[in-house]
């Protein structure tokens, strides 16, 4: 089911309605609905791999369990190790086994040997990179004893499933979310209009903004020699905007709608493009991928400790693992590559660190320096981008190259040059609320101003955005 | 609670009001097909793909043939309405089999790509219609604005854009069915859209092939048809290029077409000879002025046959 679906206009009332009017004395209850509605959720999609989630919840439940039993290090290693095991391996299935198959031939051609396998029609279940590292880090977690093992099996599978965030998160971390499963949530009329604002600029940068600069960027990458050298850099512009605006869109229609069943997620995107330099942008892009990533896998090999040359190595096994996590394409990882090449100077003057607020924190405006900070980082991210949108890595160098080539004439989009002061709009508000934990958390502002906002916003996606159902970019990962 | 509650009906209820309100003034300027399914169901029917859709023009054909039902244009395009399972059961829906007190006429327009298809197994299952709309949309026979079920499956724009901005200005879709289109018609474009059109074309004759599949449900439809009424098969005029690459790609189309006529005892007409008569926007699809001549030609030969 889309967020941005009749489906899901009329599911989530309901679920809302019985959440908060039947079941609110029962804990269990309402996880139990939480389940159902989760599982009918992603049913909704495709219920065949309903099975994939209730099999990895199984595994992953009953290795928890183990794992505060055992205390042989030896046999918790083995716990841990098939949890790992069975969660990559269903990634590693479903996800990346062609692309190995595929790869595996071409080597092998080169060397002159002809390999003929046979590849499978795999479907990719939707948000199964998302759930299966939340799984992952929920076995790690016990393992470590950082977190004790639930024996609530209804409250480990909501967990799980729990669905405003189950196809594309974000990423929570069992430390953070399974707990919130065994409290009573409380809802207010503070907590509801708060959710209800997060889920409408949700909604705005999804419909608005990445749908429309979906439309010129598709239409432009799948043609770009027939464009001129400025089209094309606003289409790699429009396309930095089309994901920023598709997948935080995701991120603030997920946390929104937790927040109206009385649940907290963590942030996932904070103003990225308001960042001065590489560093400072994955901290903001993504987070709960990075963190992940930090966490579970940065750390755990060295991280920044250790000789200099471990530590180029760490940031290139990070930066290329997170380009592989998103797609079984190597435009992906070449676009990792290109972020651990952006970000590694940054590393080693000991700058990467520089940045931890928001820029102009406490001004109305920024300095030229930051603006010019801003928009060299910016720049980078959207060529790093182009590799990102490209269907490879040929076609990402043909389109720098053919920039280069092109002559700068006026650019050109057939009626959606509207898109450029829709993302005026998208920039004031989010420079006005950077510092917010969502960018129309706008309760300080009397009741008049706020209601012209939502009218505003809500008359922009009326007018100007796309009721075309268009899936989400992240779903394919 | 309460506050927020009344709120949140409120909003939702203004919203919900003017989608609904823009669905009403939803008309032929927004969108290319929309009208064919709020006009009902028909008696007498226009068939075919685009070339039908813009070529013939139901108010001249009844203006001659005035004995007949009213005649109502249900062509879409070459993507969605070719031959086959999908059209078949679009036409089941929309004939109003009802009446009996006029004679009823059914035109379908015929084309080597509308019997064609890009699947080589011919399988019906994997025709290029099989997902599109004609699939989809239950209420093909709907009477009355606003279809619901039309605007919130297939139009993929804001329903904001209805009130202010017609999807395209250059095309008017007409209560009847008929798509008119309103193009320059300067040389120079004329020549730039027909080579465009006779390119993709050539490509298309590289990837298409008969389908005895499509063939078969033509033979259904005029089966199903007869019974209704007269059936007429016609072969709209296409430019000289195009029809160039048609000869080419299915040289024996219209030995194909007068057996099939024969087998069911209908009438063939094949406008092929008089191609160099009319203008085309495109190289493919009539312009309006010269597709309102194609239906009065036609129309007199009906009547006269």
């Amino acid at each position: 089911m889309l967020f941005n679906s009749i489906d899901f206009a009329i599911f989530l009332p309901i679920i809302f309605a019985l959440y908060w009017l039947i079941n609110a004395r029962n804990l269990k209850l309402q996880n139990v609905l939480i389940l159902v509605a989760s599982y009918f959720f992603y049913g909704w999609w495709d219920w065949k791999f309903l099975s994939l989630i209730l099999f990895s919840t199984i595994i992953d439940y009953s290795i928890g369990l183990g794992l505060a039993k055992e205390e042989n290090p030896i046999k918790r290693k083995v716990l841990l190790w098939s949890s790992i095991l069975v969660n990559l391996g269903f990634l590693g299935f479903f996800k990346y086994y062609n692309f190995f198959l595929e790869n595996f031939i071409a080597a092998f051609s080169f060397f002159g040997m002809e390999l003929s396998p046979n590849s499978l029609k795999i479907i990719l279940p939707v948000g199964i990179s998302f759930y299966t590292f939340q799984t992952l880090s929920y076995s790690i977690d016990v393992y470590k004893r950082r977190l004790e093992p639930t024996k609530d099996f209804v409250a480990f599978a909501a967990f799980v499933s729990f669905f405003p965030q189950l196809v594309a998160g974000p990423i929570e971390r069992a430390s953070n979310l399974l707990p919130q499963f065994s409290k009573k949530r409380t809802l207010s009329p503070l907590q509801i209009s708060d959710a209800l604002r997060q889920i409408l600029w949700g909604f705005f940068k999804k419909i608005v903004i990445a749908d429309t600069c979906g439309i010129i960027v598709d239409a432009i990458f799948l043609n770009p020699e027939s464009h001129n050298s400025s089209t094309l850099i606003l289409a790699a512009i429009f396309f930095a905007f089309q994901i920023y605006g598709d997948f935080s869109g995701y991120s603030d229609i997920a946390i929104g709608t937790a927040k109206l069943f009385g649940f907290q997620l963590m942030t996932n995107f904070k103003v990225p493009y308001f960042s001065r330099n590489i560093a400072e942008f994955w901290r903001r892009w993504h987070i709960s991928l990075s963190s992940w990533f930090q966490d579970y896998l940065y750390i755990p090999i060295g991280g920044s400790r250790g000789t200099k040359a471990k530590t180029i190595r760490n940031i290139f096994i990070i930066f290329l693992v997170s380009g592989f996590w998103h797609g079984a394409n190597w435009t992906f990882i070449f676009w990792g590559g290109i972020n651990a090449f952006l970000f590694l100077p940054i590393l080693l003057i000991g700058k990467n660190r520089k940045y931890l607020g928001t820029v102009a924190e406490e001004r109305l405006l920024p300095s030229v320096r930051e603006v010019y900070q801003m928009l060299l980082t910016f720049g980078f991210t959207t060529i790093a981008w182009i590799f990102f949108r490209a269907n490879s890595i040929t076609e990402g160098f043909d389109y720098i190259n053919l920039i280069y080539k092109k002559g700068f004439e006026f650019p050109a989009f057939k009626g959606q040059a509207v898109i450029v002061p829709l993302i005026g709009v998208l920039i004031i508000i989010e420079w006005i609320n950077r510092t917010k934990s969502h960018q129309l958390d706008i309760e300080r502002f009397s009741p008049f101003i706020r209601h012209s906002i939502y009218i505003f916003l809500l008359g922009l996606i009326f007018f100007f955005g796309q009721y075309n159902k268009a899936s989400f970019i992240y779903f394919q990962f | 609670m309460k506050r927020i509650i009344i709120k949140f009906f409120i909003y939702t209820s203004v919203l919900i009001g003017i989608h609904i309100f823009a669905a009403y003034q939803a008309d032929g300027h927004f969108d290319s097909y929309y009208l064919r399914f709020t006009n009902g169901q028909h008696r007498s029917m226009i068939l075919g793909t685009s070339r039908a859709a813009q070529g013939l023009n139901p108010a001249v054909i009844d203006s001659i043939l005035g004995n007949y039902s009213p005649i109502g244009n249900f062509a879409f395009a070459n993507v969605s309405s070719p031959y086959g399972q999908v059209y078949f059961e679009a036409i089941c829906k929309k004939i109003d089999t009802t009446a009996t007190d006029k004679k009823n006429i059914f035109i379908l327009a015929v084309s080597p790509w509308s019997i064609s298809t890009l699947d080589k197994s011919d399988d019906i299952s994997k025709f290029r219609e099989r997902n599109l709309f004609l699939t989809k949309i239950k209420s093909i026979n709907k009477k009355g604005k606003p279809n619901f079920e039309y605007l919130m499956k297939e139009y993929a724009q804001s329903w904001g854009k209805i009130l202010y901005n017609p999807v395209d200005n250059q095309a008017f879709l007409h209560d009847n069915g008929w798509l008119e289109i309103s193009v320059s018609m300067n040389r120079s474009e004329v020549q730039k859209r027909t080579s465009e059109k006779v390119i993709a074309y050539h490509t298309n004759a590289t990837v298409y092939q008969y389908s005895p599949n499509r063939m078969n449900y033509l033979k259904q439809t005029i089966l199903f048809l007869k019974k209704y009424g007269s059936v007429h098969l016609v072969r709209l005029p296409i430019s000289e290029p195009m029809g160039a690459v048609e000869s080419k790609y299915m040289p024996e189309f219209d030995t194909k077409m007068n057996l099939l006529s024969q087998e069911h005892n209908l009438k063939y007409w094949s406008f092929a000879p008089q191609n160099a008569n009319y203008d085309y926007t495109d190289g493919n699809h009539l312009y309006y002025k010269s597709s309102l001549k194609v239906s009065e030609v036609l129309a007199k030969w009906i009547r006269n046959n």
